[in-house]
């Protein structure tokens, strides 16, 4: 009797510490954030989006700062993996897609991207990890 | 007299606006920063889209890095970077305003390294401090490279790191600068 209940209690500890283990390594080697399968939290215009953080930065970047945002504007510039919106939003590509092509210059898009804030040199607002929508 | 007067006011006012129009500058400038210790996980992160502006006619340059950007490989690190050391919701930015010393672009060639000073105000987790280091700039076609290497120290900056994972990051970050700024 004294013996099985020992044995319950070694199997009931092992089984906690197996569990602790498992999301422990869960927890230290979580996966980053997939903003291409993240649903935005804001839909915004870039004109609008811009005027937001010139009229009150600090206020925007308490809205915007981190969250995966769709930005509709015209594609005003083409680098080889970045670009920029209205003259206004800066775009920079995640990892997966590398190239922003050349003949997007001038259409209206909407992309979606993370903002990582606002970039005051050059009054640009800048989205990281963006893939383009449509 | 006066159309006279007009034309030179006019040569001025371009003069001055050829001057101020020499400004290269990028929207892309890697800025990657390692802290690892031997035997751990390394701690290393990279920024690539830095932004940066020379005015050539003065030298005079600034950097800015918005945390949010640097990326890690372990997404935990990035998060703790960003949340308990950096405090990046508040302190969004990360700044250097300085300037190259002695610095003329005429004396760029290209695809030959030039050794400038670099002495500015560096700004990490809201606290502003003098740094100087040495930069290398090089024409490369149309375009400037710029790259600097140069290390801080944490605690300069406020940036507490607790005795658990003290073992684990290096007392003195390194940090890397790459920057081919185009004409604007």
């Amino acid at each position: 009797m004294a013996k099985s209940h020992k044995k319950k209690v070694v199997l009931i500890l092992g089984g906690i510490l197996l569990l602790a283990l498992f999301f422990g390594y869960r927890y230290i080697n979580q996966e980053h954030r997939d903003i291409s399968t993240e649903k935005a939290v804001f839909e915004v215009g870039a004109q609008q989006l811009s005027n937001d953080f010139k009229n009150n930065e600090e206020e925007a970047t308490k809205k915007y700062l981190n969250k995966t945002l769709q930005v509709k504007g015209q594609i005003t510039t083409v680098e080889a993996n970045s670009g920029s919106l209205d003259n206004a939003v800066f775009f920079i590509l995640g990892h997966k897609e590398t190239v922003v092509q050349k003949s997007l210059k001038g259409k209206v898009v909407t992309i979606k991207g993370r903002c990582i804030g606002y970039d005051n040199l050059l009054e640009e607002v800048k989205l990281d990890q963006t893939t383009i929508i449509e | 007299m006066i159309k006279k007067n007009i034309l030179l006011l006019a040569m001025i006012l371009l003069t001055m606006l050829e001057i101020s129009a020499q400004k290269f500058f990028t929207k892309t400038g890697t800025l990657d920063f390692e802290a690892s210790v031997e035997a751990f996980e390394p701690v290393k992160a990279s920024h690539s889209s830095t932004t940066a502006v020379l005015d050539a006619s003065t030298g005079k340059i600034a950097v800015l890095a918005l945390v949010k950007g640097f990326r890690f490989k372990n997404a935990l690190m990035e998060e703790h970077f960003n949340e308990n050391y950096m405090e990046s919701d508040e302190l969004p930015k990360t700044k250097f305003e300085g300037s190259l010393g002695n610095f003329s672009v005429n004396d760029l060639k290209s695809g030959e390294e030039k050794e400038f000073k670099i002495d500015g105000n560096l700004t990490i987790h809201g606290i502003t401090k003098a740094i100087e280091t040495l930069a290398v700039l090089k024409m490369n076609g149309k375009d400037i490279s710029l790259t600097t290497n140069f290390s801080v120290l944490p605690a300069d900056y406020g940036i507490d790191i607790p005795s658990v994972v003290k073992d684990k990051i290096a007392g003195k970050i390194n940090i890397t600068s790459n920057f081919n700024l185009i004409k604007r």
